[in-house]
């Protein structure tokens, strides 16, 4: 009664969400097979080819016995292993999963096996087939849920295949219910825990081992962290409650706070021992109270980090004291803690700089990790914070009491779990040895439709697959031409057959068939968005048999493979026993007009010596796409070329260079040879053939192949002779409109165009353009030289209101003043021109004839309206001192002097020293000059 | 088995290809208009990115390293000896723009116009003045400025690139602004994405070109009329800029996933492009830009664009009409083998066109890293479609000679299929909603120089693939160039 009454607001839940999911949930009770529910909308795969397709999935062999002609027209899909199963799947879902499949999963596989007669019967048959299964233990990974790891999981779910076969999920990581042909995931957070969903993602063939769920990750982190995105709903609604509770606190302190002498500012729950819940950096503190449970008493380290000091309590006594001013320090203290609930209470305080708390637990049996993984807010205090979420949660089918083994139930269940059928598909190994099945259907051919499985309510022994209308019609079809097929199926079926169980046409095209949906197009996405669709679609695999080398394309079935750095969909791994088949019949089936031999004129290593010219940036240029031997190409970075042998065949790569628009329709790559001429006809006697195979013989050589021409980014170091170099382009140090320049006397400088000031001043070498020059360009050069001095940020003039105002900083190019030209003088010396304020300045550096190399630096102003108070900030410095002839030297670094200048003005400001000019005009006119020597 | 088929077929082509060649004297791109190198001097890195032509006739080249170079006697039938190169500046930032007013050189960088002199009179510029430099730039290499000849009223029409070419991060990135020779600044059209150059057509419109990519689902020719949108939304943002709002209100953000023409009945300001350049078929990059002002000594095409592809190192040929108050109309491909990959192109008075090129950072048929050339014409007339015009129920084809009206009238000499792009932010687009229109029929003119055909039916938004195979000369000659792809975006009314 209690379950129909939550079950209920759980429906109406969902109402309140959106109406039409409620409709799809129930339709969607009937087994979901990706390959069916896609295709038997077309007509591109027939009915029958998809009724065989069912039969495998639903592994209807193992009750009803194929004969020797029907045997490899099936791909019988292996249910779950169930040896340790007790250790995978929390125990309070057996129970209900078994009674109520279709309900507590709809779209699984799994049939509704008949437990009884009556309510009772089926009741306490499920209860006792869950005590058995239960009492399958095993060990398990200890690992807690960890809010940081959430958005690698979501990441990884979204982007790296997850989402090929499986719905996506919303916001609150819930899955969106009847997302096209999507393989349902169900209610994940009441059958696994955060430890056995990793460690099904991690190796899910270790228990599904038919491939249908591919590896796809790529360790046991990735594993964890789509294990706890995947189970963040459960936490997520907790987190809307939050784990814990926390008091925000204001004030300056050196060491934490007697909290109970204060008054919290803010108050709220939090997810996490995270001190983002501050209202600001620095000068406050956090109190965070919450309760975690644990399974069994023992010896428990806690972790206590933090920037500054905080201090942790457990059940009311200081357990770690890292208190006082200090960057992020870990104390770490082992304790006896008793089984079951406690309280933990900890807190935190910045007086300035950086802020962070960590809180994290670890004992013989639990991997160190984040103790909010195991927090909760006491019901008792959080009371009337109910919230509609958490009655989602509770109120989710399949949630039953606390779970206790009875091992008398699981005795029975053991005789049941063959009896009702369990053991004709699922594997459980008993003292070595798998349980055998005790059930036996009727022979495959014997079948007849509206009967059994397949009739209308099947009835009595019959499992109920909640197979609907057009999935019992194309079983029918497939049944009734078993008998005539032929006993194996031929190449081409066998490929296509596969291609629709292991469900490779959610991402590969082949044949015109397949290929992303649309609904999940844009989940596929890439690194390098400018390669287009090439770089963010899988391959298509029409021809891959005529393309791909066999072991090349084992391994990649196999193992999966990352040739496509920029594609962030993987290809996972299928296993050898679920793919194998498929190489010999992709040989045989995808055939190309095979290349005749290549006589070479030349010899073997002036073959090779062609192909490098060839891929070179003098010849074909290759590399300006391509990487090799991963190093960068200039533009795009597409597949890498001494890859290419090693996948490719010969024949196909001949081919395929010739014209690659056949092979890959839309492919960005060129046509090297365009209607097959050569534009080199001096290479390899300008043959067509011979040139693409000279390729080919190079890039064999795979990473031994030597580098080809314009592979590598030489620098380009700009030397001034005799007159100066200028440079504009982005200098680091000088910005974006920066214009760089080098003197033959080898002192250097970059001007700002938009802050209107001499950046830097540099001895030695200029600068290398290689970045700009090389390829595309991007980025910041800073200078080559050496003893490098940055002038002071800001304008270099500038009008104060009075002689303590502080020096205005540049917020916008304009507020600087107007750049308006450099020119050139017979030395080819620039000299620039800028307005400020109505004041049109020129600034003319020249290098000084002095043996450590320096800058003159000639400044004229004039205006017609000289405005009052304006000043030239000659340096800024913590420490400015004044030396012999007028000299002052800057935090030891240069020296600068002033000449034909007023008296500067000496000043602290902004916590530094400053030396400021006043600017006093003559006739409209203001001329002074700033040496520098360094 | 289909694979099979098609490579044999692909190879037996070919094969054909190369038998007709040796035995049959079918004249070839080259027969009409020769490719003439100039010599480049040694050491001299000229990755080309605008070209300009002074009342002197003085031809100026700038390249991406930021130097501007001047040629004395750019006309030389022998460019190696009588060609006169001098550095007239260096130190420039990338400039992809090239103009000349009053004996200035305006020249168009990353961050600003700038206008040069040479004061002196010894060949090199020593005046650099700030024209504009009123956008931003932030370090990313696709901030590319491209800066257009001046119009009628004394303004550089100017073209920045996105940033990244997907986003604007920096002030009026994906705009075209106007800068006057006397330094005002006029935002003019948003939406600009990855440009490749700018021009004018013979009645002084301009144009650019904007390549495959995110909003843009092939390479294409747009018109930069004041005010308009031309398709990509990110740089729409800096409508709230105050000058921005002398281009008029801010465009509503079209819905990705769309069509071209549905988006443009719904958001006013949107300017579908002009010319699409079907991906590969055409080219792959599409760049430079100008028009045929030779009257006549650049051979038949008077007044008609050409624009060049970087990646395939070629020239296409571009015939616009205004159908809607719009410009739309049809390309063909013109003259391959151009020595690396074009960017700036320039046609001359006299009747030459000369085309520079680079292929740093994306690669080109071309294998030279960069070059500049000079296409001349022989004097002799292409067998070519001369201009293909819509008509309410199909097209009107001239031809440069006139036609054998047996093939001309057969509709089995011409063979249709139409499609169009989906308008979306994801990257380029794969051809899409094909139709195979029927050739119903095909009428001669008396004076065999026009043929009319008529088709079942014409797709409004679509582009018109049109292969001539079968059409021959009064001489017995097939096209030069067989294909003309026409972008529809409006069927004319009928003709009263």
């Amino acid at each position: 009664m209690r379950k129909n009454f939550l079950f209920l607001a759980l429906c109406f839940f969902i109402t309140a969400v959106n109406p039409a999911q409620i409709f799809a949930a129930d339709a969607s009770k009937r087994p979901i097979v990706p390959g069916f529910e896609r295709f038997s909308q077309g007509k591109e795969i027939d009915q029958a080819q998809l009724g065989l397709l069912l039969l495998g999935e639903l592994n209807c062999t193992s009750c009803h016995a194929p004969t020797a002609t029907t045997k490899g027209l099936i791909q019988a899909k292996q249910a779950p292993l169930l040896d340790k199963v007790g250790a995978r799947i929390k125990p309070e879902y057996f129970e209900s999963f078994i009674a109520k499949t279709h309900e507590v999963k709809p779209g699984s596989t799994m049939p509704q096996v008949s437990l009884g007669n009556t309510e009772q019967e089926k009741q306490a048959t499920a209860k006792a087939l869950a005590h058995y299964l239960a009492q399958q233990a095993g060990a398990t990974e200890k690992l807690l849920f960890d809010p940081k790891q959430v958005a690698l999981g979501k990441t990884l779910f979204a982007q790296s295949g997850c989402v090929s076969c499986h719905a996506g999920r919303d916001q609150a990581a819930k899955e969106i219910l009847n997302v096209n042909n999507s393989v349902p995931l169900g209610a994940l957070e009441n059958k696994y825990t955060v430890g056995s969903l990793t460690n099904f993602l991690e190796n899910p063939h270790q228990v599904r081992p038919s491939g249908r769920m591919p590896a796809l990750l790529k360790d046991k982190k990735e594993a964890h962290a789509v294990a706890c995105y995947l189970l963040q709903s459960a936490k997520a609604s907790a987190k809307s409650a939050g784990v814990l509770k926390f008091e925000y606190f204001e004030g300056s302190w050196t060491t934490l706070p007697d909290f109970t002498k204060l008054k919290a500012i803010a108050k709220g729950t939090a997810s996490d021992f995270d001190v983002e819940v501050a209202q600001k950096m620095n000068n406050n503190a956090i109190r965070f109270e919450g309760w975690f449970k644990l399974q069994s008493a023992g010896k428990y380290t806690l972790h206590l980090g933090s920037d500054d000091g905080s201090k942790i309590w457990i059940d009311g006594k200081l357990i770690i004291d890292n208190d006082g001013v200090h960057p992020h320090t870990v104390i770490s203290k082992t304790v006896e803690l008793y089984k079951g609930e406690h309280k933990v209470e900890v807190g935190v305080f910045d007086g300035g700089g950086d802020y962070s708390l960590t809180v994290e637990i670890e004992s013989n049996n639990l991997p160190r990790q984040p103790l909010s993984g195991i927090c909760s807010i006491d019901e008792k205090t959080a009371e009337g914070t109910t919230t509609v979420a958490n009655v989602a949660i509770a109120a989710a089918p399949g949630i039953p009491e606390p779970f206790k083994l009875d091992a008398a139930l699981a005795t029975k269940g053991r005789a049941l779990f063959a009896s009702v059928g369990c053991a004709n598909c699922h594997g459980m190994n008993e003292n070595n040895k798998r349980i055998p099945a005790v059930v036996q259907g009727p022979e495959l051919l014997k079948l007849r439709p509206e009967t059994g499985c397949l009739s209308e309510n099947p009835q009595g022994k019959s499992p109920d697959f909640a197979l609907d209308a057009k999935q019992k019609a194309a079983i029918a079809l497939a049944l009734k031409n078993l008998a005539s097929m032929p006993p194996s199926p031929d190449s081409k079926a066998l490929i296509n057959q596969t291609f629709l169980s292991l469900n490779c046409y959610a991402c590969h095209q082949r044949d015109k068939i397949g290929g992303p949906e649309d609904s999940r197009n844009a989940s596929f996405v890439s690194t390098q968005p400018e390669m287009g669709d090439e770089g963010r679609l899988p391959p298509a695999l029409t021809g891959v048999g005529a393309k791909l080398n066999p072991d090349w394309l084992k391994q990649v079935l196999e193992q999966g493979t990352k040739v496509r750095p920029y594609m962030l969909a993987r290809m996972p791994k299928y296993g050898a026993a679920n793919v194998n088949h498929l190489i010999k019949p992709l040989d045989e089936v995808d055939i190309i007009t095979p290349v005749e031999a290549i006589q070479f004129a030349d010899t073997p290593a002036k073959v090779k010596t062609s192909g490098r010219l060839l891929v070179g940036s003098k010849a074909l240029g290759c590399i300006k796409c391509h990487t090799f031997n991963n190093q960068k190409a200039e533009g795009i970075q597409a597949l890498d070329l001494t890859s290419m042998p090693q996948r490719l065949k010969r024949d196909w790569f001949q081919r395929y260079m010739l014209d690659p628009q056949p092979f890959r329709p839309g492919t960005r790559m060129p046509a090297p040879w365009p209607m097959g001429k050569t534009f080199f006809d001096e290479i390899l006697e300008g043959s067509t053939k011979k040139q693409i195979e000279g390729i080919y013989v190079y890039l064999s050589q795979g990473s031994k192949a030597s580098p080809p021409e314009g592979l590598s980014r030489e620098a380009i170091v700009l030397v001034p002779d005799k007159e100066p170099i200028i440079y504009r382009n982005f200098i680091e140090g000088a910005g974006a409109r920066a214009i760089g320049v080098g003197y033959p006397e080898k002192v250097n400088l970059a001007f700002d165009a938009n802050s209107l000031r001499v950046a830097m001043i540099w001895q030695g070498a200029f600068i290398d353009a290689a970045r700009h020059w090389r390829d595309r360009g991007v980025g910041y050069q800073p200078p080559l030289g050496d003893n490098i001095i940055s002038l002071p940020a800001g304008p270099t003039f500038a009008t104060l209101a009075s002689e303590k105002e502080n020096w205005p900083a540049i917020t916008s190019k304009e507020q600087a003043g107007t750049f308006i030209s450099y020119t050139t003088d017979a030395l080819g010396r620039p000299s620039f021109q800028y307005k400020y304020a109505d004041v049109m300045i020129t600034d003319f550096p020249t290098p000084t004839k002095n043996k450590e190399g320096g800058f003159s630096r000639a400044f004229t102003l004039e205006s017609k309206t000289p405005p009052a108070l304006l000043y030239l900030r000659a340096a800024v410095g913590t420490k400015i001192e004044e030396q012999k002839e007028g000299w002052f030297m800057v935090d030891g670094e240069y020296k600068f002097r002033l000449v034909g200048a007023k008296k500067p003005i000496v000043r602290e400001s902004n916590g530094k020293k400053e030396i400021l000019v006043p600017i006093v005009f003559e006739n409209g006119v203001c001329k002074l000059v700033q040496e520098y020597s360094w | 088995m289909k694979n099979t088929l098609l490579l044999s077929s692909l190879f037996t082509g070919l094969i054909l290809a190369s038998f007709s060649k040796a035995a049959d004297p079918i004249p070839t791109e080259d027969d009409y208009y020769k490719i003439v190198k100039f010599e480049i001097p040694k050491d001299v890195v000229l990755e080309a990115g605008s070209i300009e032509l002074t009342a002197d006739n003085k031809l100026y080249v700038s390249s991406r390293r930021g130097e501007i170079w001047s040629i004395d006697n750019p006309f030389a039938k022998d460019l190696a000896k009588d060609a006169k190169w001098t550095r007239y500046a260096h130190g420039l930032h990338e400039v992809l723009g090239l103009a000349s007013k009053d004996g200035w050189i305006y020249a168009t960088q990353r961050g600003e116009l700038t206008k040069l002199k040479d004061s002196n009179g010894d060949g090199k510029a020593d005046i650099f003045q700030t024209v504009s430099d009123a956008w931003e730039i932030n370090g990313d290499y696709h901030e590319y400025a491209f800066g257009s000849k001046f119009d009628k009223d004394g303004n550089v029409w100017i073209v920045l690139c996105l940033t990244g070419s997907f986003n604007s991060n920096s002030k009026y990135r994906g705009w075209c602004v106007r800068v006057n020779a006397d330094g005002t600044f006029t935002p003019t059209c948003s939406g600009i994405r990855s440009p490749g150059s700018i021009g004018f057509n013979a009645a002084g419109d301009c144009f650019y070109t904007d390549n495959q990519g995110p909003w843009n689902g092939t390479s294409s020719l747009k018109h930069l009329l004041p005010g308009s949108f031309q398709g990509h939304p990110d740089g729409n943002k800096w409508f709230d800029l105050k000058e921005a709002k002398l281009a008029g209100p801010k465009p509503e953000t079209p819905k990705s996933g769309s069509r071209m023409m549905i988006e443009a009945e719904r958001i006013p300001q949107l300017m579908p492009p002009a010319i699409y350049f079907p991906y590969k078929k055409m080219g792959q990059s599409a760049s430079g830009i100008d028009y045929d002002k030779s009257e006549g000594k650049f051979g038949p095409f008077q007044n008609q664009l050409f624009v060049a592809d970087q990646t395939n190192s070629t020239v296409m040929r571009v015939h616009l009409e205004k159908v809607h108050g719009r410009y739309q109309g049809a390309c063909f491909p013109f003259r391959k083998g151009f020595g690396s990959g074009n960017v700036p192109i320039m046609a001359s008075k006299n009747g030459h066109l000369f085309v520079g090129g680079t292929n740093r950072g994306w690669g080109s048929h071309g294998n030279k890293p960069f070059a500049l050339e000079r296409l001349d014409w022989t004097g002799k007339v292409p067998f070519e479609i001369h201009e293909m015009r819509a008509k309410n129920d199909g097209f009107e084809l001239t031809f440069t000679h006139p036609v054998d009206p047996k093939t001309a009238a057969d509709v089995a000499s011409y063979k249709m299929s139409t499609y169009c792009y989906i308008y979306q932010s994801a990257y380029g687009s794969p051809e899409v909603d094909f139709t195979y229109p029927k050739i119903t029929s095909a009428v001669v003119a008396p004076d065999n120089k026009s043929v009319r055909i008529v088709i079942d039916k014409p797709v409004a938004g679509h582009i018109h693939d049109l292969t001539v195979a079968g059409v021959r000369s009064k001489d017995g000659l097939p096209l030069l160039h067989p294909e003309a792809y026409y972008t529809l975006n409006y069927i004319p009314e009928k003709a009263k």
